[in-house]
């Protein structure tokens, strides 16, 4: 599994990512799930969603960089039409 | 609460039109990658531009899937993905390999990106939950 976060700062303007790769389990166990169901997690949507799968990391890597002129450019999203 | 709808592919293109910061996954070895692009979206190719490393030895000549999201100021969240098959470009003979190598493409890391892939999409798909 590859998992991947990224985002930008408008008030530096450093622009960053981080990549994440292992192998993805879905938890079934009961101590496991002991451990995880009471996790902060709130998905956008609210269909049940009662399965949970961990990515155990062995890569992680990210990078950053400045780019200035990437609010007027590219990181800014458009609303749906 | 919250729903769930399906965007059609005119709003998806829109959505892929308006936006320059995606997310390319595709398989390297056995193992799936994902990474930020900055592109441009012509036609039905997503466009983008890299240097020699793992993007572009893995991804030309292969199934990619490419992936945007975002949210609006009404509390509303979306995403986009779209799927097809990837070219390299660089040295693609024609009017349209070249009119394609003319296309601006706001990129922001740094480093020489002299390499241009297009990916080809077949299948796009969006959702929006509100």
């Amino acid at each position: 599994m590859a998992f991947e976060i990224d985002g930008y700062q408008p008030e530096t303007g450093v622009a960053w990512s981080v990549i994440v790769a292992g192998l993805a389990t879905e938890i079934l166990s009961g101590i496991e799930w002991a451990d995880v169901h009471n996790l902060p997690l709130f998905p956008w949507h609210v269909a049940p969603k009662g399965h949970f799968v961990r990515i155990a990391a062995d890569e992680i890597s990210g990078r950053r960089f400045r780019a200035p002129y990437a609010g007027a450019s590219g990181f800014h999203h458009t609303p749906p039409p | 609460m919250a729903t769930l709808t399906e965007l059609d592919e005119d709003e998806c293109s829109a959505l892929l039109r308006g936006n320059h910061t995606g997310r390319v996954a595709f398989v390297s070895g056995e193992r799936p990658v994902i990474l930020p692009v900055n592109y441009v979206l012509d036609g039905e190719l997503i466009v983008f531009r890299t240097a020699p490393g793992q993007k572009l030895a893995e991804i030309p000549m292969r199934h990619v899937a490419f992936e945007i999201d975002g949210t609006t100021a009404d509390g509303s969240a979306w995403s986009v993905l779209a799927q097809g098959q990837a070219w390299e470009m660089t040295d693609a003979i024609g009017k349209a390999a070249e009119a394609l190598r003319a296309i601006p493409i706001p990129i922001q890391a740094p480093g020489d990106k002299d390499h241009w892939i297009a990916i080809k999409v077949t299948q796009l798909t969006g959702r929006r939950i509100q």
